[in-house]
């Protein structure tokens, strides 16, 4: 028990650490939110209690040689460094594994993620806050440090900064050595994290941060100074004009099956037992995902149902080959629907407890989910606007050639009188220009031909009243539908701003605007069910 | 036309619009032949002879149009009515209506403060008119004593160091003694182009939505309600609509747009300049941008031919001199750009508009 409190607490520190605002987080998190004391050059350390480096390497299973790399070019105690390039997909361990070392290593770091400091600004004054070792707090009115907003300040404060830093550090080197003390060394560098990196890239149009951010190890040339870029994404993603010293890439690969089946084995209580849980559900999941959270996240819940069937809820009892069999038929139901859901943040959530606790299968559910679906839409529009809708999801997916076929009462019967019994070379030919007209996606139209199409599909319906309609005034087209006119671009543009329908530009008098319905086949047949409109036969088949 | 003899008049007048475009569609899909004459083949005149020429032109009906305005006029009561119970007055139909909407305000809103936008206009700063309107409002709360002198250092006076919002929420949240107190707003062609773009509608329509505002507008292009949704049209605006045909001719909102038929005047405008910028390719309106930066930062001298062909080349604009050459053929064509010799005998390359009308024709075709 002691071994897996002491293992525990690795990983909720690291998540804590990883997800915490840029400034690092100490361990000591009561005694600072009572006391508030002024920091520290200790506060630039990772904190905790001391680990060691075969700890990390197996809490962190299938990363010995990514660990070992990382503590290689970090070297030992006050070496200079070139700056590393961490990347890898995301959950492969590279912001927690790069804590962990600097808390085995007991070495200062400036720790800032790019995700919570979303623009320059924020990232500088982060940095220097931390170096410059400032809290905001009431005293000095919640501001900054320092207040830069252009790199070149940037830099002159950074340099300035680092220089106190290491002056602090070489004295408390100098302190520990006259006293003959050596447990509490943390040397002369300091380390500059940058987590989140690949996010910089969308921050300027100009880039000129990201240059300078790689240009930094030439710009101090300060052998005291280490840099380290934790990215998602590959080096070769970062495109830059300018020179710069290359940081050494480092990759953490996925995760395979066996790396996953260790990780999640471990703090759990019954090793045996969820590793036949493991057994007949990891193989499944892994197929869709391998990110350790979203897999431990769905694995949660299930591993709960599997333990039903036992007395003690799966806290002791080492299972046998019947007991396993037994399990195995009362989790297999669950399995298929449970994988559906793994990336789907459910609003069921609290239906689904009350769902298990009266012994119903989720698959119900979801059945009584689909049929609802079917009967009526999930919104109410007006008649009209229902039309429209209609009439632009015909103007984008039929060709405009077909539209007096279509739409022309008196052409259509004649065409439709004239037509031959097409060859068999002709149908398969037509056949694969739907299936093209339907990969390329819906088209554009003008607003003439949508209001052409609405004219017709109006006065096809039988009995067009409407609320709307009651409004006399309206702009109306001479010798058109009078009062109607003003009321159809009025919705036209409520649907445009609900996202019904796309519109090319921003003014829709200027130019020529060209519009594009977004709406899916199956909302365009639920909206012309609930209007009794015989969709499918306005629509282009071969 | 034995097709023609089959139609009921019914299907006739109910089907006119959409038939007209379909066998409209039909007909430039199928016949292939084009007109030959160009506009160029016109004998254009000067600018200022063409309009004396139009001064001339005498209107036929002169009497029935009067008439007609003299028979709105029995309407005002009721406008001025709707005007009191919160509506916006929205005038639309054939003709300029310009004339009947200031008879309107100098006859029936004498006793309210009147704020005029003109919206034929080119450029309209809509901040300037909010705050005149926020200023107005805050003399009347001073002259109502309303704000004591206790209460004067808190409330903020007007001014342009204000955002937008907080001056529409200072005209939303005044508080008048005098219940029929409002300020009128007229907007000459609410969908002209200096409003036409849709934050300045969002700020139109915010600010009919304010209690002691209210808004007389007209309309001319048979498209404008796309420029509002339901929620605009009938909450903010609260429009109601009247059908007022003048057959005025747009005298004077006809002023600021360019003539076809003059011959070639000073200055190209914002609209025509930004008119053929959008009918062309992406790259060229990158290389017409470029030229426009170099116009706006060096406004004394051109840019080298060579130049240009060098920061084309960087952006990947363009290809090779022929390209370019094509592309600025295309701007001389259409008198976007002229040729200068520079001092030192180079070819360089202007743009005759002004420096403000250039930055504005950048905003337009980013």
């Amino acid at each position: 028990m002691d071994e897996d409190k002491t293992q525990q607490l690795p990983r909720r520190m690291t998540r804590s650490s990883a997800s915490s605002s840029p400034s690092t987080s100490n361990n000591i998190v009561a005694a600072k939110v009572t006391s508030l004391e002024p920091l520290t050059i200790n506060d630039l350390l990772v904190g905790g209690d001391p680990i060691s480096l075969d700890d990390i390497i197996s809490s962190f299973p299938g990363r010995s040689s990514q660990i070992l790399e990382v503590v290689r070019h970090l070297g030992p105690l006050n070496s200079p460094m070139l700056p590393l390039f961490v990347y890898g997909s995301s959950s492969t361990g590279k912001t927690s594994i790069i804590l962990q070392l600097f808390r085995h290593l007991n070495r200062p770091i400036v720790f800032s993620s790019c995700r919570t400091c979303y623009n320059q600004n924020i990232l500088f004054e982060s940095i220097l806050n931390q170096l410059l070792l400032h809290r905001k707090n009431a005293a000095n009115g919640y501001l900054n440090a320092k207040r830069c907003e252009r790199p070149s300040d940037f830099v002159n404060f950074l340099r300035e900064a680092l220089t106190n830093v290491i002056s602090n550090l070489k004295e408390k080197s100098e302190k520990l050595i006259s006293n003959e003390m050596t447990q509490g060394k943390i040397g002369n560098m300091i380390y500059l994290v940058f987590d989140n990196f690949q996010l910089v890239r969308e921050w300027d149009k100009s880039s000129t941060i990201l240059p300078l951010l790689f240009n930094l190890y030439d710009l101090l040339n300060t052998p005291e100074v280490g840099l380290i870029f934790i990215s998602s994404t590959s080096p070769d993603t970062f495109y830059s004009n300018m020179g710069y010293v290359e940081p050494i890439p480092i990759y953490f690969p996925d995760y395979t099956e066996e790396d996953i089946r260790q990780i999640l084995l471990r703090n759990q209580v019954n090793q045996k037992l969820y590793s036949s849980f493991l057994d007949v559900s990891l193989k499944s999941f892994c197929g869709i995902t391998k990110q350790i959270d979203d897999l431990s996240a769905a694995l949660k819940p299930l591993y709960e149902k599997y333990c039903e069937p036992l007395s003690d809820k799966g806290k002791g009892v080492a299972p046998n080959q019947e007991m396993k069999r037994r399990l195995l038929a009362h989790i297999n139901p669950h399995i298929a629907s449970s994988l559906n859901e793994i990336f789907k943040v459910s609003s069921l959530s609290s239906t689904e407890v009350e769902t298990r606790k009266e012994e119903k299968w989720k698959g119900n559910l979801r059945r009584l989910e689909q049929s609802k679906e079917l009967v009526s839409l999930d919104f109410h529009i007006s008649t009209s606007a229902k039309y429209l809708l209609i009439s632009a999801f015909l103007a984008s997916r039929n060709p405009a050639t077909l539209d007096a076929s279509l739409f022309d009462s008196k052409g259509g019967s004649d065409n439709r009188k004239r037509k031959r019994k097409p060859s068999e070379k002709a149908q398969e030919r037509k056949e694969t220009l739907e299936q093209e007209l339907l990969m390329k996606g819906p088209g554009t139209f003008p607003l003439e031909r949508l209001l052409a199409i609405f004219q017709c599909l109006v006065s096809v319906a039988e009995e067009p009243s409407d609320e709307e309609e009651q409004n006399n005034d309206g702009l109306g087209v001479e010798g058109g539908n009078g009062g109607l006119m003003s009321d159809i671009l009025l919705q036209l543009s409520s649907l445009c701003n609900s996202n019904f329908i796309f519109k090319g530009r921003s003014c829709p008098i200027e130019g020529s605007t060209r519009y594009r319905s977004t709406i899916s086949e199956d909302l365009a047949l639920k909206v012309a069910r609930s209007l009794e409109f015989p969709l499918s036969k306005y629509l282009y088949r071969s | 036309m034995d097709a023609n003899g089959n139609w009921e008049e019914d299907d006739d007048e109910e089907f006119e619009f959409s038939r007209n475009y379909f066998l409209a569609k039909e007909l430039a899909s199928s016949s292939a032949k084009k007109s030959k004459h160009k506009l160029t083949d016109i004998d254009v005149v000067d600018e200022q002879e063409l309009r004396d020429a139009a001064s001339k032109i005498e209107p036929n009906h002169e009497y029935e149009i009067t008439l007609l305005l003299d028979s709105y006029k029995t309407m005002y009561p009721e406008w001025i009515f709707a005007l009191r119970c919160g509506f916006g007055l929205l005038m639309y139909g054939f003709g300029s209506k310009k004339v009947l909407i200031e008879d309107f305000a100098s006859t029936e809103l004498t006793e309210y403060s009147v704020v005029v936008i003109n919206g034929y206009l080119q450029t309209i700063n809509l901040k300037q008119v909010v705050i005149a309107l926020a200023e107005v409002l805050w003399d009347q709360m001073k002259a109502k004593q309303r704000v004591s002198h206790r209460d004067l250092p808190k409330s903020q006076q007007p001014s342009n160091s204000q955002s937008m919002d907080d001056l529409l929420t200072f005209l939303d949240q005044a508080e008048i003694e005098d219940g029929d107190f409002f300020v009128c707003v007229v907007i000459h062609n609410i969908d002209g182009p200096g409003l036409r773009d849709s934050e300045t509608q969002r700020y139109l329509a915010r600010l009919a939505a304010c209690a002691r505002i209210r808004v007389v507008a007209s309309i001319d292009h048979v498209n404008a309600p796309l420029f509002w949704d339901k929620n605009m049209a009938h909450t903010q605006f609260n429009w109601c609509w009247y059908h007022v045909p003048t057959f005025a001719p747009y005298k004077v909102e006809g002023m600021f747009y360019p003539m076809i038929l003059a011959h070639g005047s000073a200055s190209q405008t914002v609209k025509t300049a930004t008119i053929v910028l959008l009918s062309l390719t992406r790259n060229a309106q990158s290389v017409f941008k470029i030229l426009a930066e170099h116009q706006l930062s060096h406004p004394d001298e051109g840019m080298p031919i060579s130049d240009l062909y060098s920061v084309c080349r960087e952006r990947f604009l363009v290809s090779s001199q022929i390209t370019l050459n094509s592309h600025l053929t295309e701007f001389k064509d259409h008198e976007l750009v002229k040729i200068k010799k520079h001092s030192d005998g180079q070819d360089c390359l202007h743009i005759p508009l002004t420096a403000e009308a250039l930055q504005k024709v950048v905003l337009e075709i980013n």
